[in-house]
């Protein structure tokens, strides 16, 4: 073999063997599961009808996402702050305590938070604020989207129920992604 | 080969000007090759910004990282992306740990022994003969004498979790962190309020009595927990032999009474903004173990400890972006320590003297942490703390004053240059005031860097170099042993790790290679221990490996194991030695089992070997220990039985001082 063609095969064998390895993950297309869930956030938010009142607040302290969760998860969700839903610029409020839960817009409950999830979600309960967490038991104690994973990608589920109950209405197009539950016999009939 | 071949005009017999030629030729391509391979694949690639501008459906077909992967972009600093061990909350309950000192015995690289160095225990980690930088809640808390830390006097009762960093730690843990990290986060009171109660026995009147309640109302949380533990000692193994100076089976001097109560009352201010206070009064009574096979100078007990302690805390975020966390403490520990003769011995009955020490500490730190745009995250903040020490070798002398001033200054920021590939830069800037008696005035840089870096979607890699530095103890500047002129020590560490999950993420495993080298390593001289003054003598270098597995055999089934080795080496003028305590193998195993009947179980294995006797030069016995924990729970209560060294063997850490034996312990505890 010609010698310039050995070294160009052995640096494209060497070029290509680095950028695998640089970029198996895009391979993969994968990502950090934390920070599409901050991105899927940020797009419930924009298939929400808040009431009036609240959309007012929103004018004056733009729209709060509270998360609630370790410091690896705080500083995921950092990174959907200052994006724009629709006017509204996005506030994030890492929470610890339940008693920081008032003005809440959105709720991110991680699994990581620790936090009795009956006892947050009844402190906000009947208050406009979307719920979102990460078990099945989320939904269950009046949680209104919780996600799931199926096959190693994000799938969510809706308590209809509990969306009506804090006084949000939801866009027909994300409930068409969404695994929906707690609907009357007259919306099934629909 | 290169040079030489090309003052001649060829390369391998090929004219030169034409290699030259095909050399660029094929630098070329590598590049164009390499542009072009990446950049076809960037196009695959999703940054920050992509996956906030696709829509739901296009973010549902990404696939995730599975649960419990390795995720470096969320890495927030170099500790992060270290391997720390931690010790949590869970971990203590399955180990029956009473006391801090008991939680950390069986981390990897890290040494604890009870009954050397005038302290109930010691803890060494990675071969440094020293102890490690300590914090609770961000409050250093070791005493500024002789750099020691009451680890069994300090109460596990409050602790939710202890980290321990080994390695080149991030800056942002302040001075002194040459010989490693223990950082202790305490508990706060979380929603709906909740009490615990435990009580538990064991040979020798060893009884514990804990209380604990905290909880959530309205815009407080609030934590509250007291406990009283006493014991006139441990056994000795069956296998120990008596010796004049231990003649009973309970090991002497191992007795102690201690109470503790401690507090976290927090309120929310505002959305982003908290204040806490956090308090706590901690008392004990112990005795100072002696060697066990030969006569001591001094029989001693610590009569009186009492430690007391106030922080404020406070955190928010400015301008929407900074996050700032501030800490203003006051640390006040008094120590009473009563010098016996040896008259009549072995029992020790007249007070020789009572020698006094006390400390006054009052500190505070602040630490600013902000993204600058996607890939860069920046951290500075400072750490500053004035000790005011009181000391007195018995009750007729004067009292010996000495104001020490430490200050830290910190810089840290880290870069996301690919999705998979973060740098993190720090420096700490310290300096230290001593007495104007010996007016002492030392400062230290300390650069460090990291590199964080995932090769392969399951696998993270780690280099990691940071040079630390440990300012000298007053003993060392100001005793009668003492050498104002002392400075610091010094020292560069290096380490590299390896991380990888296997088998749909159930099997973890990592590998760690370490080296330090240590300069100006302050000490007297091995061979003239009793008249020489401290002095920056010698060089310390140590190296070994950290293997570790763990293991999800099941939801309710998990097994994890470690091997550390650790070989220590001092050059005193020009002569290289090893030093007690450093150079060993350790393996530990442990096994986790959860019933779905209300069932738990916890056995726990270490062995450990190569311990040094510097005096002897000889390896000292091999050791093997088994611990277990069963506990029941049913409806709100959970009796449990536990035993340590369930084979009873006998067994020492350091020479001279032999550890317990095989102790049953059962207890009982209540969630209302």
């Amino acid at each position: 073999m010609n010698k310039c063609h050995f070294h160009n095969v052995v640096l494209l064998t060497m070029a290509f063997l680095f950028a695998s390895c640089l970029n198996c993950n895009a391979l993969a297309e994968s990502a950090d599961e934390h920070l599409i869930k901050a991105a899927m956030v940020r797009n419930f938010a924009r298939f929400m009808e808040w009431p009036e009142k609240t959309i007012t607040e929103m004018e004056e302290k733009d729209l709060q996402l509270c998360v609630m969760g370790d410091d690896t998860v705080e500083q995921t969700f950092r990174k959907v702050r200052g994006k724009k839903v629709g006017n509204h610029t996005i506030v994030l409020r890492e929470i610890d305590t339940i008693g920081g839960l008032q003005g809440c817009n959105l709720l991110f409950v991680d699994v990581s938070a620790g936090t009795d999830l009956e006892e947050t979600l009844h402190t906000i309960q009947e208050s406009p604020v979307l719920t979102i967490g990460e078990t099945e038991e989320f939904t269950q104690a009046g949680g209104i989207i919780t996600f799931f994973n199926e096959s190693n990608r994000i799938r969510f589920q809706i308590n209809l129920k509990a969306a009506q109950k804090a006084g949000l209405k939801i866009s027909s197009r994300l409930l068409q992604l969404a695994v929906v539950i707690g609907q009357s016999s007259r919306e099934h009939d629909k | 080969m290169y040079l030489s071949d090309r003052s001649t005009g060829f390369i391998n017999g090929t004219p030169f000007h034409e290699e030259v030629s095909m050399f660029k030729k094929s630098f070329i391509t590598l590049l164009i090759t390499l542009s072009a391979v990446t950049s076809s694949l960037a196009a695959e690639k999703f940054s920050d910004e992509d996956l906030f501008n696709m829509d739901l459906q296009e973010l549902m077909k990404i696939e995730i990282f599975a649960m419990g992967e390795v995720q470096p972009r969320t890495t927030t600093s170099m500790d992060e992306s270290t391997r720390i061990f931690e010790v949590t909350a869970q971990d203590i309950a399955s180990q029956n740990a009473r006391t801090i000192g008991d939680a950390l015995r069986f981390v990897p690289g890290l040494f604890l022994s009870r009954g050397m160095e005038g302290s109930s225990a010691v803890v060494f980690i990675r071969g440094a003969k020293k102890t490690p930088l300590v914090m609770i809640d961000n409050r250093p808390v070791a005493e500024p004498q002789q750099g020691l830390v009451a680890w069994d006097q300090f109460p596990i009762d409050n602790v939710a979790k202890i980290k321990i960093i080994k390695g080149p730690s991030s800056a942002a843990y302040g001075a002194n962190s040459l010989n490693g990290v223990i950082n202790i986060i305490t508990k706060k009171g979380k929603g709906k309020p909740n009490s615990h109660i435990q009580y538990q026995e064991s040979a020798n009147s060893t009884k514990d009595i804990w209380a604990e309640s905290g909880g959530e109302a309205g815009l407080w949380n609030y934590y509250i927990t007291a406990s009283y533990r006493r014991s006139d000692g441990f056994d000795l193994s069956d296998d120990f032999h008596q010796t004049p100076w231990q003649t009973s089976s309970i090991r002497r001097e191992s007795d102690y009474e201690r109470k503790n109560i401690s507090m976290n009352l927090g309120r929310d201010i505002g959305a982003d903004s908290s204040v806490a206070v956090l308090a706590g009064l901690y008392r004990s009574a112990d005795g100072i173990m002696p060697f066990a096979d030969k006569p001591t100078f001094y029989h001693r007990r610590w009569q009186d400890w009492q430690r007391g302690f106030l922080d404020l805390t406070g955190k928010t975020i400015l301008f929407n972006k900074i996050n700032v966390r501030g800490k203003f403490y006051y640390d006040q520990f008094s120590n009473e320590m009563i010098f016996f003769k040896q008259k009549n011995f072995p029992e020790y009955q007249f007070i020789d003297r009572i020698s006094d020490f006390d400390n006054a500490t009052i500190g505070g730190n602040i630490h600013l942490n902000w993204l600058c745009g996607e890939n860069l995250k920046m951290d500075v903040g400072s750490y500053i703390k004035n000790n005011m020490i009181s000391t007195r070798l018995n009750e007729h002398e004067q009292w010996q004053e000495e104001d020490l001033t430490t200050i830290d200054f910190f810089i840290e920021s880290r870069w996301s240059l690919l999705d998979n590939l973060d740098v993190t830069l720090g420096l700490n800037y310290d300096t230290f005031t001593g007495t104007e008696e010996s007016n002492n005035h030392l400062s230290s840089w300390n650069p460090r860097f990291f590199i964080h870096y995932q090769p392969l979607k399951k696998t993270t890699m780690h280099i990691a170099y940071g040079r630390k530095s440990r300012f000298p103890v007053t003993r060392e500047l100001e005793s009668e042993n003492g050498n104002p002129s002392n400075s610091e020590v010094h020292g560069d560490l290096y380490e590299i790790g390896l991380q990888q999950l296997l088998w749909q993420d159930c099997l973890s495993l990592g590998f760690i290679v370490f080296q330090t080298n240590t300069d100006d390593v302050i000490s007297r001289d091995y061979n003239n221990w009793w008249t020489t003054k401290y002095e920056n003598r010698y060089e310390q270098h140590y190296h070994g490996i950290e293997l570790s597995a763990s293991a999800r055999i099941t939801d309710r089934l998990n097994l994890s194991a470690d091997y550390s080795y650790t070989d220590t080496r001092v050059v005193d003028d020009g002569e290289e030695f090893r030093l007690n305590e450093t150079t060993y193998h350790q393996i530990n195993g442990r096994l986790n089992y959860i019933s779905d009947f209300g069932m738990a179980g916890f056995i726990q294995l270490a062995y450990s070997s190569g311990l040094y006797d510097f005096e002897t030069d000889k390896d000292l016995d091999d050791f093997t220990l088994i611990n277990a924990k069963l506990t029941y729970s049913y409806k709100q209560f959970t009796p449990f039985l536990a035993v340590e060294n369930l084979l009873d063997e006998n067994y020492v850490r350091s020479v001279g001082y032999p550890q317990a034996g095989r102790t049953f312990t059962i207890g009982i505890s209540a969630n209302f």
